[in-house]
């Protein structure tokens, strides 16, 4: 019984992770750093470092979508009436978080 | 050009630059760090749950897990800060710089009147041609000198942008490694790979040629060499299937490889994969099941895996409504299928392979993804043709995925796509691709 509270809660909480709004960065394109001899790598510079934080940004998102989804997967798939449901729905958490990328 | 106009000009490339856009860069990193703050928190309530379960035993992992989950968001939250850094110093070397250029500008302009003032009125006597012109060079001197000063304030401030700019560029993802890998150097995705790839280094190592590849982004090359193909395809989650010689997937080792779809996508491309695929156009093979509103997807694929290797793909994706924006998962439980797809060659009609559902689980042959890749330079990826036979849970899924597939052909005649009925018990259709 005690357990099955604990799923519902961890469900809950995994839902508020999957609602919660998505980091984004609002940078846009290089900044005017002016003419310098350097100026125009320096763009490229920034382009990489744009495109880097912005792929890492979905990649995190995706860890977090992939986090929710196990966990809603595992919490449906809960039947309170088994002895062994406890330990069916951690190990279904341990397997399934351990193949996200991190 | 004078060496008044000199300095004029260097001026401008300092004074044109903006401290404001170097602030909004620095504001936006801070802003991006904010929100991860707030995700960290989301994840350490889930954590604070879990571990409330958790009695020792099943469970630790997926712990362990939600605290390196957490430590991603720490080590983008850090990143990020270090970034406005970079902006900040920037900001303040661009401040000081404009500042010094705006100084020598007006020295220069006072230069330059002293110089007009020193000629006005020459032609009268031999003694002002001679002070005229001591003035003349004097003045010309001392804006030499002030060019020299501003050519420092340049440099300098180029050496912050060199110094900055390269700490910029060199930050990897810190949740995905190769984050960014369509904008960075060949040689960066070279050297990440070197690290990734497991045993990959110790190959290079022992062949200059194969190091020079990599070095140098030359895929194909390195593509060619049978065994690094081999540690690129086993770290992308392929399987090789020795009795058809083809590489496959596991049904476990995709999950992973979910999460590294836009890696598989971006190496895709530097590996030279060129693959006709359904939906380019926008328009996917999709239908809903209008008792649960679950909505498939079919997608197929076919052609060149880098220059070593061709072969095609057949995957089934389910969302559970229609209104997903276009995120599927891959197909669970019973609503996967059961594909036996073949790769021929469509003008000779030779067939070259067929995986019958190889690298799913257990024995039922169901999957959400029916992948065969050969390794073979010599078969041209024009002349391929794919075809297939899916089984699907019920005849009413069946017809779904039947009508859906045949107005897809209908409304894309250059896919040269035909779908047939099989049998109902068990449900079948099979279809050929000659795209």
């Amino acid at each position: 019984m005690g357990f099955e509270v604990d799923v519902a809660d961890i469900s809950n909480a995994a839902a508020k992770l999957g609602e919660g709004k998505p980091p984004t960065l609002s940078a846009e394109g290089s900044p005017n750093v002016g003419s310098t001899a350097r100026a125009g790598s320096f763009a490229g510079d920034y382009d990489v470092w744009l495109a880097t934080r912005k792929d890492d940004l979905d990649a995190a998102q995706q860890q977090v979508e992939s986090l929710v989804e196990s966990i809603q997967t595992a919490a449906k798939s809960y039947h309170g009436t088994d002895s062994e449901a406890r330990d069916a729905f951690l190990k279904a958490l341990d397997s399934s978080f351990e193949r996200i990328d991190r | 050009m004078s060496v008044f106009d000199k300095i004029y000009a260097l001026a401008d490339q300092v004074e044109k630059g903006s401290t404001t856009e170097l602030d909004d860069r620095a504001r936006a990193c801070r802003g991006t760090k904010e929100m991860l703050k707030d995700t960290k928190a989301l994840l350490e309530s889930v954590r604070v749950q879990l571990s409330e379960g958790w009695h020792g035993g099943a469970g630790e992992a997926a712990l362990n897990s939600l605290d390196a989950f957490k430590k991603n968001r720490d080590d983008q939250a850090q990143d990020l800060e270090e970034s406005a850094k970079s902006f900040e110093t920037i900001r303040d070397a661009l401040a000081k710089a404009r500042q010094d250029a705006r100084s020598k500008r007006a020295d220069a302009q006072d230069l330059q009147k002293k110089l007009d003032h020193g000629w006005h009125g020459f032609g009268i006597r031999q003694v002002d041609l001679a002070v005229a012109w001591a003035q003349d060079k004097a003045v010309k001197a001392q804006a030499l000198v002030l060019l020299a000063d501003l050519e420092r304030v340049t440099t300098t401030y180029d050496a912050i942008l060199l110094i900055e700019g390269q700490k910029l560029r060199f930050r990897t993802g810190q949740v995905w490694e190769l984050a960014g890998s369509e904008k960075r150097n060949l040689a960066e995705i070279g050297a990440i790979m070197l690290r990734e790839i497991p045993g990959l280094a110790a190959l290079v190592a022992k062949n200059p040629e194969l190091r020079n590849a990599l070095l140098h982004g030359e895929w194909d090359k390195l593509m060619q060499n049978p065994e690094v193909a081999q540690k690129i395809y086993d770290y992308l989650g392929f399987k090789y299937n020795k009795e058809g010689d083809f590489y496959t997937t596991g049904e476990h080792s995709m999950q992973s490889y979910m999460g590294w779809r836009d890696l598989y996508d971006k190496l895709g491309r530097v590996l030279g994969m060129k693959l006709d695929e359904t939906g380019t156009d926008g328009d996917n093979m999709e239908f809903t099941d209008p008792q649960t509103g679950k909505t498939y997807r079919l997608e197929l694929w076919k052609g060149k895996y880098g220059n070593q290797a061709f072969g095609g793909e057949v995957g089934f994706y389910t969302s559970d409504s229609p209104n997903n924006n276009g995120h599927f998962n891959a197909a669970q439980g019973d609503d996967q299928i059961k594909v036996t797809q073949t790769i021929y060659n469509k003008e000779n009609g030779e067939v070259y392979y067929t995986n019958d559902g190889q690298g799913a689980d257990g024995t039922d042959k169901k999957h959400f993804w029916n992948l065969a890749i050969r390794t073979d330079p010599d078969v041209n990826p024009e002349q391929l043709g794919q075809r297939a036979t899916i089984e699907v849970r019920d005849v009413e899924m069946r017809d779904r995925m039947y009508n859906e597939m045949t107005r897809y052909a209908a409304a894309h005649p250059d896919d040269h796509l035909t779908v047939t009925k099989g049998s109902d018990h068990p449900p079948t259709l099979s279809y050929d691709w000659q795209k």
